[in-house]
């Protein structure tokens, strides 16, 4: 090693407890991995950290240790970055360094990365696990040096930094390769082996590798094991290192152990008594120290730091090596606000989420409490989490209101401190939240179901499409340019009728073709973005939908349009004997009404039918029954499709149509029982041939010329969604002829769609981009994006879609709002169908 | 570098261009594919019949016969595969093995008569022992601890003499140490640095070594440099000393990611690259003693040949 280097690190402490150790007449070489600040060279770059330097300054440590030993150590590698010749030798010529100096041992020196979440210790050595390579010779175990040296040298390492594990393996193993892997064993004649510390990509070890003395326990770990291998004798006097963190605020990174959730802290003062040693903190966020050669015995041990109670600790140094003691200090700051929901200024905060106040440290919660009020004066209730995190709720916070939430001096911390609420460092001043609720709702309209279904096949050439939402829509907004329907793979636009329609307190949109479709073809019916509810809050997401047509063309003959001739043709419902379970009041009617009817049909009204039904009744039945007139007239047969375009109330009514199949009593057949579990309108249809009768008071079985006789209503008890009253309206009663399109021509089905997370467009982009997906049927989507270093920058959406083509924007901007920087992102999808992640250029 | 180095490098360069010194490959030969076992370190005999190679660890030597292009294994040794030598008949081949008492590695040097395949140990359990060179005359000179020592493998005696004419050199603990007639002189002609990969040229009047992370040298036996090489790694002397084979290697601090062996004329007027393969990893090249043939391996274990042509 260069004199200039030694010099350089040179240690402080003394050096009379290594006289036990002799390793005299060995010879080490030392390879600290990586090299020359570049792309291998692993950077994380948020610690300004490399991973050569920390490689470097274990293995200049281990280079005066095991020199004190007596050893001859030579080091592959002396410099970083730009500096000296050898910043960054390659893998082979670091091997012949070793092969050439005739070392009795190599060691490689590294820290490991994954994904920000691990922190084990790993040990290598050359060749298959468990099977090194040979290097004695006959008659000597297989090279019990690289085995012996590994199976230590792990437990060593992972005694120092306290890894969450520890791994040994032989790198054509490890790697999964079956052969030689790692370029500096390959070419090595001498035994080697290479640890992987910790995870210098965890982020509190991230910050731990920027110590020195935390790269110098490690040394020793490596120095300990060579003098338990090749000397037999441990050492004599023992180290003892610890973290220095606050005892309540955390860090906002990923940590996996409950201690690495707190935050370090930096710049300390240890001292350590009998013998006055004073170990000094760096501030690079680690808050390690680290006391080594101490004789074993108790010590007393005082941790000091600036905005911090000092706190003292006995701690025995005994029989392990390695000792530890950590500290949770107090700050003797005064407690503030570290973040609220909503933050100040806040507008459009949901007048029904809870207001959420997170403390610096734990605060006498009744004092605190007691402190908190609001204006205006509302009821107020008030839940902790620990005694850090206080949400406050109220039922009775107007909407669209100003209010300030006063959490004044009076709140204490648990020691009593008062309240800093302006954060200035100096307490006792309130802490005050101005925000404004937003309106009663805030949310987007959302598409609930559909019709078709998506890449539903078969479906008529004459459909209804039709979209389901979950509240009213703003007519005044909605127009027809929101609703398109395309074929495919063409893309033309087929020309549609949009009506929209209230069902209670939500929206129906139908599309109606005014052409009809081509058999067999795929279309894509889309609702854009745009569409907005009664209170401005706007759809964000493009819905896709998808259906193939069938092979069916119909021949429509009309048995009643319903138009008029009610009084004449039919009865009321209370008129027929069958009718039963029905009240007697208005609520159960039958109406010409022109206020709701079939758009794409003829004429401009239709038959109502209400019906309220008798809880007392054990049956139920409404029969509204043609009775006679021109409808009456029509003669089908049972090769033909029975129809009618029902406007549906979900309310779970059953409905039916009735036909006569001779006279008398049992010449009455009926359908199946529909339930009625959509709004707007829906073609119902009975396919004669192909469908089963219903069972009423006929033989189940139709037989010769078919007349229409009644729609029929029932009411089910066993269906927990039956409402006690419903509001239909009938239209286009009619008897369809089916003839198959034999010929197909220009197929083009296609088989289902699996979940995709698709590019985004435009890609790159500058300020906003789409990110659509597919999905085959309903899931969860949470859609989240991530910067190069993995961390989050947002999520997009995160809740339940139905079945369809789906996009979401993004504007660039993170969960605080703000832009962020031009580069590349990673957008992840996580949903109940699998994971997806794609990147994308945001340019600027 | 600055300009005027540059200038006459650049003029180097067209000279030798022009001069049409140039290196043609006519095709490569595979003499063991590495599918399931890895070989490593190849070199030709001096009669240019034979090929000795390793396997991974450089356990044991193998031989490929040329001619009748097949392998055998001549001993199982540890350490036997790291820079073996033929004697100059091409009939014994001298090489190092390891042995390991406390932990502490000790060199034996052996003998091994390639058609008996007997071995004879000329010294046994030394610490930091070079291979061996082989001189013209059956006569080997090798590092032993502080000293140098030379050997007879026909008359089978030590030669302590000749070992104290013999211009020698090797490596020791990050420096060169050349051993001119008798006298040990350091020599560390970049300064402070880790020197490998040190040989002497044929002629014994040049010396050629790597700095780690620094370059390839040529230097006269003072340490004065003659030629910078660049990047050029394990580089081996042609038999007549006008060409310098070597490695272009590159990693990912983990794995080899690439590797290309070119060649230079030692006079530095030169460079022509050999392979230029996806998929083969090609590393460490040695000289055939007639110059048709470059001998190398790939990273994972596979030997093979290439035949050249030289025009000078």
């Amino acid at each position: 090693m260069k004199t200039t280097s030694r010099i350089l690190f040179a240690f402080t402490f003394a050096w009379s407890f290594l006289t036990a150790q002799d390793l005299s007449g060995y010879k080490f070489c030392i390879d600290p991995g990586h090299g020359g600040h570049e792309s291998d060279d692993r950077n994380m770059a948020y610690a300004n950290y490399w991973e050569s330097e920390s490689n470097l300054s274990k293995a200049i440590h281990l280079d005066s240790l095991l020199t004190h030993m007596g050893a001859t150590v030579v080091l592959t590698r002396h410099y970083n970055g730009d500096d000296g010749n050898d910043n960054d030798p390659g893998l082979s010529q670091r091997a012949a360094v070793a092969n050439q100096c005739g070392a009795d041992h190599f060691h490689s020196i590294h820290s490991n990365g994954y994904n920000g979440e691990w922190n084990y210790t790993l040990m290598l050595y050359p060749g298959p696990t468990g099977d090194p390579r040979i290097n004695g010779i006959s008659g000597y175990p297989s090279c019990p040096i690289e085995l012996t040296i590994a199976t230590q040298m792990v437990n060593q390492i992972y005694s120092a930094n306290r890894t969450s594990s520890k791994q040994t393996a032989g790198d054509w193993t490890f790697y999964g390769t079956g052969r030689p892997y790692l370029g500096v064993f390959s070419p090595l004649v001498v035994p080697g082996t290479l640890s992987e510390g910790s995870f210098h990509d965890y982020q509190p070890e991230t910050w731990r590798l920027k110590n020195s003395s935390y790269h110098k326990n490690e040394a020793w770990a490596i120095a300990r094991t060579f003098a338990l291998v090749f000397d037999s004798t441990d050492f004599p006097t023992r180290n003892l290192a610890g973290i220095v963190r606050d005892a309540y605020e955390k860090v906002d990174y990923t940590s996996i152990t409950t201690d690495d959730s707190y935050q370090p802290v930096n710049q300390i003062t240890m001292t350590l008594n009998p013998g006055g040693k004073v170990f000094t903190g760096d501030a690079l966020n680690n808050g390690y120290f680290l006391f080594d050669s101490l004789e074993a015995g108790t010590y007393e041990l005082i941790a000091t730091a600036n905005g911090y109670y000092p706190d003292t600790a006995s701690v025995t140094v005994g029989s392990s090596f390695f000792n530890f003691k950590d500290f949770k200090l107090i700050s003797n700051v005064p407690p503030y606000i570290v973040s609220s929901v909503p933050t100040a200024g806040f507008v459009d905060f949901p007048a029904w989420n809870p207001i959420v106040i997170t403390f610096s440290r734990p605060m006498d919660t009744t004092l605190t409490k007691a402190a908190v009020s609001i204006s205006p004066n509302v009821p107020l209730k008030f839940k902790w989490t620990g005694t850090t995190k206080l949400s406050i709720t109220s039922d009775s916070l107007g909407f669209l209101t100003a209010y300030t939430l006063t959490v004044n001096n009076s709140a204490p911390d648990a020691l009593g401190h008062a309240l800093d609420g302006n954060h200035d460092g100096v307490g006792g001043d309130d802490f005050t939240l101005s925000f404004t609720t937003g309106q009663e709702d805030m949310t987007a309209p959302k598409i609930v179901s559909n019709y078709p279904i998506y890449n539903a096949t078969g479906i008529d050439l004459y459909p209804i499409i039709s979209v389901y939402f979950d509240e009213k829509l703003d007519t005044a907004a909605l127009t027809d340019d929101y609703f398109l329907l395309l074929n495919y793979p063409a893309g033309d636009t087929i020309l549609t009728t949009v009506q929209h329609y209230y069902v209670g307190d939500r929206s129906v949109v139908h599309i109606v073709p005014q052409q009809v479709l081509t058999p067999n073809t795929i279309y894509k019916p889309q609702v854009l973005a745009g569409l907005k509810d009664l209170f401005g809050n706007t759809m964000l997401s493009k819905k896709l939908m998808r259906f193939v047509t069938g092979t069916q063309t119909w021949t429509v003959t009309a048995i009643d349009n319903l138009e008029a001739g009610f009084t004449d043709n039919w009865w009321t419902p209370t008129s027929s004997g069958s009718t039963t379970g029905v009240l007697g009041d208005i609520s159960t009617a039958r109406a010409l009404n022109d206020s709701v009817y079939f758009f794409g049909g003829t004429g401009h009204a239709s038959m109502q039918l209400k019906a309220g039904w008798d809880m007392s009744s054990s049956a139920w039945l409404l029969r509204e029954y043609l009775s006679g007139g021109t409808p009456r007239n029509v003669t089908f047969a049972a090769a033909n499709l029975l129809q009618a375009y029902v406007f549906g109330d979900d309310s779970h009514t059953l409905f039916r149509f009735a036909v006569d199949d001779g006279s008398g009593f049992s010449g009455h057949e009926v359908s199946p029982w529909t339930t009625i579990d959509w709004i707007g309108w829906k073609l119902v249809s009975w396919d004669m041939t192909n469908d089963t009768t219903g069972t009423w008071i006929g033989d189940g079985t139709l037989n010769g010329t078919l007349r229409f006789d009644s729609f029929q209503l029932s009411y089910n008890p066993d269906d927990t969604s039956a409402a006690k009253t419903c509001a239909i309206y009938l239209d286009e009663l009619r008897r369809v002829s089916v003839q198959t399109v034999s010929a197909i021509s220009g197929s083009t089905l296609v088989t289902a769609e699996s979940f995709k997370l698709h590019q985004n467009y435009p890609n790159p982009f500058n300020p906003t981009t789409t990110i659509a997906f597919t999905l085959p049927r309903e899931s969860n989507v949470r859609i989240e994006i991530f910067n190069v270093l993995g961390e989050k920058v947002c999520t997009l959406t995160n809740e339940r879609y139905n079945s369809g083509y789906w996009s979401v924007n993004w504007d660039g901007t993170n969960e605080a709002g703000l832009q962020v920087p031009s580069g590349v992102y990673f957008y992840r999808s996580i949903t109940d169908l699998g994971v997806q992640v794609r990147n994308m250029m945001l340019v600027k | 570098m600055n300009k005027r180095v540059l200038t006459l490098v650049l003029i180097g360069l067209l000279l030798g261009s022009a001069l049409g010194q140039q290196i043609d490959v006519l095709k490569t030969v595979v003499v063991a594919d590495g599918q399931s076992q890895y070989f490593t370190s190849p070199q030709f005999s001096p009669d240019g019949t034979k090929i000795l190679f390793s396997e991974s660890g450089f356990k044991g030597l193998w031989l490929y016969d040329m001619n009748r292009k097949t392998t055998t294994q001549i001993n199982d040794l540890p350490g036997a595969g790291y820079e073996p030598s033929f004697t100059k008949d091409s009939k014994q081949v001298i090489f190092r093995t390891d042995n390991y008492i406390k932990y502490k590695r000790y060199s034996s040097l052996a003998v091994q008569t390639i058609a008996d395949k007997q071995i004879e140990y000329i010294a046994k359990d030394v610490r930091f022992m070079s291979p061996a060179s082989v001189l013209e005359d059956q006569t080997i000179v090798y590092r032993k601890g502080d000293e140098v020592a030379a050997y007879n493998t026909s008359r089978k005696e030590a030669l302590q003499a000749k070992a104290a004419q013999e211009t020698y050199g090797f490596i020791e603990d990050e420096k060169i140490i050349l051993v001119v007639d008798g006298v040990r002189n350091e020599i560390k002609p970049m300064g402070d640095n880790n020197y490998i990969w040190f040989s002497l040229s044929p002629d014994k009047t040049k010396m050629l070594f790597t700095v780690a992370g620094g370059g390839t040298f040529i230097t006269d036996l003072a340490g004065n440099v003659q030629v910078r090489l660049g990047k050029a790694n394990a580089p081996k002397w042609s038999p007549d000393g006008k060409w310098i084979v070597y490695m272009v290697d590159e990693d990912d601090g983990h794995t080899m990611t690439a590797s290309d062996i070119w060649a230079a004329a030692s006079d530095g007027a030169l460079k022509v690259r050999l392979t230029e393969t996806a998929a083969d990893i090609e590393m460490y090249p040695a000289w055939s003693p007639a110059m048709d043939r470059i001998v190398f391996e790939t990273f994972g274990g596979k030997i093979a040949y290439m035949n050249i042509e030289i025009t000078d």
